[in-house]
């Protein structure tokens, strides 16, 4: 438990097999780990090296009967890399909405983590439930509540901001605008994961001995400055696994934006990387050109994810 | 500090455990800044939970009851909407997504446990390179691997066929599990492992009679993520399956464009698709919060 706080987690390793054992052991280790990277392997990355190679393609419905491939070197990047809609609509769609998911569902599960932590037995159980309702509540389910609860004509949104005279009795279509839109699926998105967050954090919380909390108490540190310079210094693991995991769904978002009004493609305003792809490769049957949208999302989710990892190791390293 | 290292050693039930209710009392966040915060997060937390709320409370409401302006709180339920969606044919696809959900979740442990291990006793460089792989393929955008799955799996004639969900589940699961149970490994004191071996234990009587009853509540949580992750999981299913094997969330998704815009009975299905997995969780939030905060999560 208090490795946590002592941390350097990957250090230990070494230690606990000398040198003699090591060397036994090392076959019967990649033994172990060959059949989950022979799954990991046939399932994800083959179609991922065939989704590389489509990217190079002109493929289209003709070739999926044909069977024939037609290279056309790197013409789909060029032609996604110059098309103004990347730039302006579905990497906005995209990166900005991320981030904001990201931050918000991050810093409001950390929020309620601390609160389950300071609750009580009774209040911890009835909030925690809470929590693991939204949390195992199918996204498709949620999405269309948040849909219904947003809904032009008899939505609860509509009748309690009519209620309070913001909206008139005309009503307001939350789906056109792309800023509205996205805001729904913020919404959607953070009462979706702020539950793993907030799970995961109070594991992590749990760990961290009291008696850091009672010298920084000692010492008048305010509740704001105890979270600060105690709890995010001795999880900042936890906090970096979160917002890795957090970030991955996040630019990857697809049922919340599709199943809502107009996120099939019927509004083009509001389309992101993920749904953009489908729908360029499924309802167009340009598989070249969703294949290099697909292709572009896995190397952005990389790159951000190789600086993560850095950062991460690198800490642990120099402690 | 103690907690950590007493506490594998002892097979008691349920073994005081310092990290498990730190909440005695010193910790509450006093003065107004204190309850300011309470009162916040408890309001949030409400709002958090309410869509859940709002569906299941209209889900007992007549169509009529659904639309009313202001919204109606007070209404005579009924369970009409229900029988709607279990006429409609649901329960096949209950079963699918038990199947999807259950077997997935028996390889992921099965696959999972020998690889983590693996990973937990193997050297700090390689351990890295070999998690990396894990984690870098939760960032292939299911978007992009369908296309080549759904020829593949045309080719091998398993579209619309619950177990090819099965091992796409697994292989989905896979990277996070190996990740968890990792650090849950790594948590098993090298005190007792030495101790077992000595004793003449072999590694693999070990592993069994060991590490993994030490390992029961992080397994339980990894478990019961991925089966969370594997129910609600909408994109292949809604790609590879069609009337056969399809899942909940698809037969939903169908529900809802046959019967477009009838609010309480989408209710009703919503409130069927996602009643199992919010039971599930729920039963098993102390077994979750316990078996993550074991590894904290490394």
């Amino acid at each position: 438990m208090t490795r946590a706080a002592t941390q350097p987690a990957g250090r230990p390793i070494p230690r606990r097999d000398g040198a003699p054992r090591l060397t036994r052991v090392v076959p019967l280790h990649w033994m172990l780990l060959l059949p989950a990277l022979a799954v990991i392997g046939i399932l994800l990355l083959y179609p991922l090296l065939r989704v590389l190679l489509l990217s190079f393609q002109d493929y289209g419905l003709d070739n999926v009967i044909s069977g024939e491939p037609d290279f056309n070197g790197i013409d789909n990047y060029v032609q996604l890399l110059t098309d103004p809609y990347l730039w302006r609509i579905a990497l906005p769609n995209t990166a900005v909405f991320a981030v904001v998911a990201v931050g918000g569902t991050v810093a409001f599960g950390t929020l309620v983590a601390v609160l389950l932590r300071s609750l009580g037995r009774v209040a911890r159980t009835i909030v925690l439930s809470c929590v693991m309702v939204a949390w195992a509540m199918p996204a498709v389910s949620g999405t269309y509540v948040w849909i219904w609860i947003f809904d032009v004509d008899n939505g609860l949104a509509r009748q309690l901001l009519g209620a309070v005279g913001l909206i008139g009795p005309e009503g307001f279509n939350w789906f056109t605008e792309r800023l509205s839109f996205y805001a729904i699926v913020t919404l959607n998105v953070i009462h979706h994961g702020f539950p793993f967050v907030a799970v995961t954090v109070l594991a992590g919380l749990l760990t961290i001995p009291r008696e850091y909390y009672e010298a920084a108490l000692l010492d008048g540190a305010t509740a704001w400055q105890r979270f600060w310079h105690v709890t995010v210094p001795t999880i900042r693991p936890v906090f970096a696994v979160v917002t890795i995991l957090s970030t991955i769904w996040d630019f990857k978002v697809f049922a919340q934006v599709y199943l809502m009004p107009g996120g099939s493609g019927t509004n083009p305003e509001v389309l992101n990387f993920g749904t953009w792809s489908y729908i360029r490769s499924f309802a167009r049957q340009d598989y070249g050109l969703g294949s290099a949208i697909a292709v572009l999302l896995t190397l952005i989710l990389l790159a951000i994810t190789v600086i993560y990892l850095r950062s991460l190791f690198k800490d642990e390293e120099f402690e | 500090m103690t907690a950590t290292h007493d506490r594998p050693a002892e097979r008691v039930p349920r073994p005081p455990r310092a990290a498990e209710r730190p909440a005695r009392r010193p910790l509450r966040p006093r003065g107004l800044s204190g309850t300011a915060l309470t009162v916040l997060t408890w309001a949030v937390a409400l709002v958090f939970v309410s869509p859940a709320l709002w569906m299941v409370l209209t889900a007992f409401k007549r169509e009529a009851d659904a639309y009313t302006d202001p919204p109606r709180l007070l209404f005579t339920p009924t369970l009409e909407r229900f029988a709607t969606v279990f006429d409609a044919g649901i329960l096949p696809h209950v079963g699918n997504s038990l199947i999807a959900t259950l077997c997935s979740a028996a390889l992921v442990v099965l696959l999972g446990v020998p690889a983590a291990y693996a990973l937990s006793i193997a050297p700090v460089d390689r351990t890295r390179d070999v998690l990396f792989f894990f984690i870098s393929t939760k960032m292939l955008p299911v978007v992009a691997v369908i296309v080549p799955l759904y020829v593949a799996a045309g080719r091998l004639n398993v579209l619309d066929n619950i177990w090819t969900l099965v091992l796409l589940y697994t292989a989905m699961n896979l990277p996070i599990a190996v990740w968890m149970l990792r650090s849950f490994f790594l948590e098993v004191p090298t005190a007792v492992i030495e101790a077992a071996r000595v004793e003449g234990a072999s590694l693999p009587r070990v592993l069994r009679s060991v590490m993994l009853p030490m390992m029961a509540p992080g397994i339980a949580a990894t478990v019961l993520i991925c089966m969370i992750f594997s129910w609600n999981e909408f994109f292949f299913a809604v790609n590879l399956t069609a009337s056969q094997a399809a899942t909940v969330p698809v037969f939903m998704v169908g529900f809802i464009t046959s019967e477009s815009l009838y609010w309480a009975q989408l209710s009703a299905a919503a409130t069927v698709v996602s009643l199992p997995i919010v039971v599930v969780g729920w039963l098993a939030q102390r077994q979750l919060v316990r078996g993550l905060s074991m590894g904290a999560v490394k």
